[in-house]
């Protein structure tokens, strides 16, 4: 009982400090609204987003296509609805997962011998210089584009990432007088983990996570937009935006709408993120 | 008071805005400082010491507002003087020293040209501005001052750094020379030599120094007119001699009695301590600020603000019992 | 010092080994091996064998690899086996072109994104700054192929003022032709150097030699420029070799986007042939780019900052 009201009040806290923050709560906004169309896409969407009507092509928004068609008719309004479920599945399975191999890579790297800890941070170094969609664009030639694909390619580049803060954040902990004092009573390492270091790391890898979630979207957009992600016609937004790339010259609107929802969402994040970090990160909280 | 005051400041008051609330960090500050004279400011940290200095230099942070007072230098008031009026008396007619060496000198930019740099306002050579550093260096017995000019300052112990800090204040030879606790950071020993440093300073620029400590024995050793402060006022001021033998204002007092050089002198050896704690400065009491540690309070104390009575000439104390 | 420059140099080597044995053994980890990857379902066991012989597929796994470095040492990169050239050749004659844009990318953002951040934080908290604030993280926010596609949108199929393809003929031509693929590859960045840049230029303000320096006197412009900003600058050095080597990366869409030769052009179309040799050559060279890049902004680093270089 006593646990709940505590993260209730935590919770309250937050509430209040974001309230203070219009950018912040603009990211909300979006981001809720993201997520809505993302759960709600089955009774959003006003037709199959995948049904062609080639005699509607090229249309401009109207009415009946209140974001206009692509060059096989299809609905592009319907088209980003159904996107939004599947930029935001590959966002949180991927980022959730790599964040929880950081987590134990990262606690590991902190408290284990020195050995171990060297071959992490060379394992996180390595896996950072390879440049990010050269890799990407490897992988994929190997297993075949595919959302699965595109997740596990995000996983294995945002390892390093969560890696490397919880290795930090591990290390200032383990240094720090109350845990010394834990040591030197004859704690053991599991409870130290456990109680200590596991709930002080969980703070700075949400943040993390949440500034994480756009660079997803986008490379999951991305990777489609090149043709090599989500395959069609499985309406992803980089699919959309592939469609339109193609047919530039014949009407801008698949251009336009595919990239607006890549750019929102992306800003929501960020947004969100950044004002989170304001509030939850007390280093950086501003003295007010 | 005295006559031919480098300095006047009188009736200042400053306030800083944090968090919501107004913090009376200086309230009715009077003080001269004489032609040649040094005068040393004491009181325990927090009791407005800083403030009252960086006033001076204009450079409070931008949360502070100056409320009342007026600072005259050489007739001139420097809360008149526009920014650039004012940059030009900075280091060159009022130079200062701060406390803490190790950070003061720019990290990346080496000892030679930092002291260069202070003497922009000479259209001389290159070469004499590099001169005058090398000058100074030596004076201030750095060896082999000439090669070092290249050096950078984490290159130097804290006490060499804090010659540095004094040589640039030789070079500008300014009229007011402001000593924030500048031996505070540094070893005893250490200490010694600074203070020799900056008597020999003083012996050859004629130069008046407002030296901040809350190092009594320095204190009696480098200046001739002591001020006591005491959250954000001056409660006791007079000349070095009055002061440590005829000390009136009961803080002032237990002041005295905590430097450490007493107390071994003493029979007890047995450290006093004044109980209590500062006042709030967001939320003053009225009556006397120390009323409430005050071992002699009465009355009157907790009512009314005690006005400064002069007990000897030059010796003034702001307390009832006097 | 030259221990330093020379610890710093080993450790990239040994990334960028590590960084290709990695990528050698997942292109053999998977199932299928590249040779019937290449030559997709229809390839006869005679035609596979073949293929396996020429790219040395039939040797065991760490000879392979060893070979793999030897002749890479020698600048073998291996032979393209769909247009019978040597994949080092190809890949030189398109370099040039994604080293100028991400330079131009990189000097414009430079040019930006360091007045920006000095801008702001010498006027903190005014609303120059706020917008400053959310504009850079917009610029980094924004995916660089919307970015691009947006711009390719309206600049040059729209207004026509670019060109929309291409990577143009005489200076003036390519001058032309780099304008918008610099301007994608580069926002993101003006958005990172101007925050990273205000942020440490705050910092480095409230330190005390700032206050000392004001208390001689020292000019404004002196202490800002001089003084402060020599010491502000240093985490945005550190951050442009990062930057490019995300370049190296980021330069793939603008080059498909505005169908301009260079290195993600080339490993754009290897990956829809599905030719290996070609993938692992330009993977190997931008690796190399990339870990050459931040070695050199790391060591550049420890020069510019006296405390470092005498730690060291």
């Amino acid at each position: 009982m006593a646990r709940t009201h505590k993260r209730l009040d935590g919770l309250i806290e937050i509430w209040a400090h974001l309230r203070r923050e219009p950018l912040g709560i603009v990211g909300l906004l979006i981001v809720v609204l993201v997520i809505g169309s993302a759960l709600l896409a089955d009774a959003l969407i006003l037709v199959d987003p995948v049904k062609l009507s080639i005699r509607d092509k090229f249309m401009p928004p109207s009415l009946a296509y209140p974001l206009g068609t692509d060059y096989l008719g299809r609905d592009i309004y319907s088209r980003v609805i159904a996107g939004s479920r599947i930029a935001m599945t590959a966002a949180l399975v991927a980022v959730s997962i790599s964040a929880g191999i950081g987590l134990v890579l990262g606690i590991a790297s902190g408290i284990g011998p020195r050995w171990l800890d060297y071959s992490m941070l060379l394992l996180f170094d390595t896996l950072r210089s390879f440049p990010v969609v050269m890799f990407a664009l490897a992988v994929v030639t190997l297993i075949g584009p595919s959302l699965t694909t595109i997740i596990l390619i995000i996983i294995v580049i945002s390892i390093p990432l969560f890696g490397r803060a919880v290795r930090t954040q591990t290390l200032t902990l383990k240094n720090s007088e109350f845990i010394q004092s834990e040591i030197a009573m004859g704690a053991s390492l599991p409870r130290l983990m456990g109680v200590h270091i596991l709930p002080n790391v969980l703070g700075p890898i949400m943040i993390l996570a949440a500034m994480e979630i756009p660079v997803v979207i986008a490379m999951e957009a991305g990777l489609s937009f090149l043709g090599f992600g989500v395959r069609p016609p499985t309406p992803s937004w980089g699919n959309i935006l592939n469609d339109g790339f193609k047919y530039i010259r014949n009407s801008p609107w698949p251009l336009i709408f595919g990239g607006a929802p890549i750019i929102l969402t992306t800003l929501g994040f960020t947004f969100l993120g950044e004002s989170l970090r304001d509030v939850l990160d007390p280093r950086l909280r501003k003295e007010s | 008071m005295l006559s031919d005051p480098v300095l006047q400041i009188r009736n200042l008051s400053v306030e800083f805005s944090a968090r919501k609330r107004t913090i009376r960090a200086l309230r009715n500050i009077d003080l001269d400082i004489p032609r040649g004279g040094t005068v040393g400011v004491v009181g325990e940290s927090g009791c407005g010491k800083s403030t009252l200095i960086l006033s001076i230099m204009r450079l409070l942070a931008p949360n502070s507002k100056i409320v009342s007072g007026d600072i005259v230098f050489e007739d001139r008031s420097l809360f008149e003087l526009t920014e650039r009026e004012m940059q030009s008396v900075r280091g060159n007619e009022i130079s200062m020293i701060f406390q803490d060496p190790l950070t003061s000198l720019n990290p990346v930019i080496s000892v030679g040209q930092q002291l260069i740099d202070v003497q922009y306002r000479d259209s001389v050579a290159k070469k004499v501005k590099q001169q005058r550093a090398i000058d100074a260096l030596s004076q201030v017995g750095i060896p082999d001052a000439e090669a070092r000019l290249s050096s950078f300052p984490h290159q130097f112990s804290g006490g060499m750094r804090q010659r540095i800090a004094i040589a640039m204040t030789m070079i500008e030879e300014p009229i007011l020379l402001i000593a924030d606790e500048p031996t505070t950071a540094l070893d005893a020993t250490l200490e010694v030599q600074i203070i020799r440093e900056l008597k020999e300073l003083q012996k050859q620029s004629r130069c008046s120094i407002l030296f901040v400590s809350h190092h009594l024995g320095v204190v009696a050793d480098l200046c001739d007119y002591v001020v006591v402060m005491y959250a954000g006022e001056i409660v006791e001021q007079g000349p070095v001699r009055d002061l440590f033998y005829n000390v009136r204002h009961p803080y002032a007092q237990k002041l005295l009695e905590c430097d450490p050089a007493r107390i071994v002198r003493s029979a007890e050896k047995k450290f006093p301590t004044i109980p209590g704690d500062l006042p709030d400065l967001g939320n003053l009491p009225g009556g006397c600020i120390f009323s409430n540690r005050c071992h002699s309070a009465f009355d009157k104390c907790e009512t009314h603000s005690p006005r400064r009575t002069e007990v000897s000439t030059g010796h003034s104390v702001s307390c009832h019992l006097y | 010092m030259l221990v330093y420059v020379l610890k710093r140099i080993g450790l990239a080597l040994v990334i960028i080994i590590l960084a290709v044995t990695l990528l050698y053994l997942m292109i053999h980890a998977v199932p299928g091996d590249p040779a019937t990857v290449m030559l997709g379902p229809r390839a006869t066991p005679e035609l596979i064998a073949q293929l396996h012989q020429r790219m040395g597929l039939d040797k065991p796994l760490p000879v392979q690899i060893i070979s793999f470095f030897g002749r890479v040492l020698s600048g073998d990169l291996g032979t393209d086996v769909f247009q019978e050239k040597p994949v080092a050749g190809i890949i030189i004659s398109v370099v040039p072109y994604t080293l100028i844009l991400v330079g131009a990318g990189i000097a414009w953002s430079l040019a930006l994104g360091i007045p920006l951040g000095v801008f702001s934080a010498l006027r903190p908290d005014s609303w120059i700054d706020k917008v400053a604030g959310i504009l850079s993280v917009a610029f980094i926010a924004m995916p660089a192929f919307v970015v691009g596609l947006y711009a390719l949108l309206l600049f040059a199929v729209t207004l026509g003022w670019f060109p929309v393809i291409g990577g143009g003929e005489g200076f003036a031509g390519q001058l032309h032709h780099l304008v918008l693929p610099a301007f994608t590859v580069g926002l993101g960045w003006v958005g990172y150097l101007a925050r990273i840049v205000r942020a440490s230029m705050l910092e480095v303000l409230a330190e005390n030699h700032v206050r000392h320096a004001r208390a001689h006197g020292l000019p404004q412009r002196v202490v800002h420029y001089q003084y402060v900003l020599r010491i502000a600058i240093l985490p945005a050095v550190t951050i442009v070799g990062i930057g490019i080597g995300a370049m190296l990366s980021g330069v793939v869409f603008a080059e498909i986007i505005f169908a301009r030769p260079g290195l993600g052009k080339l490993i754009f179309v290897a990956v829809q042939q599905r030719n290996f040799p070609l993938i692992m050559g330009t993977v190997l060279v931008t690796t190399t780019l990339f870990v050459v890049a931040t070695t050199l902004s790391d060591i550049v680093n420890a020069l510019l900052d006296p405390r470092i270089r005498e730690r060291l």
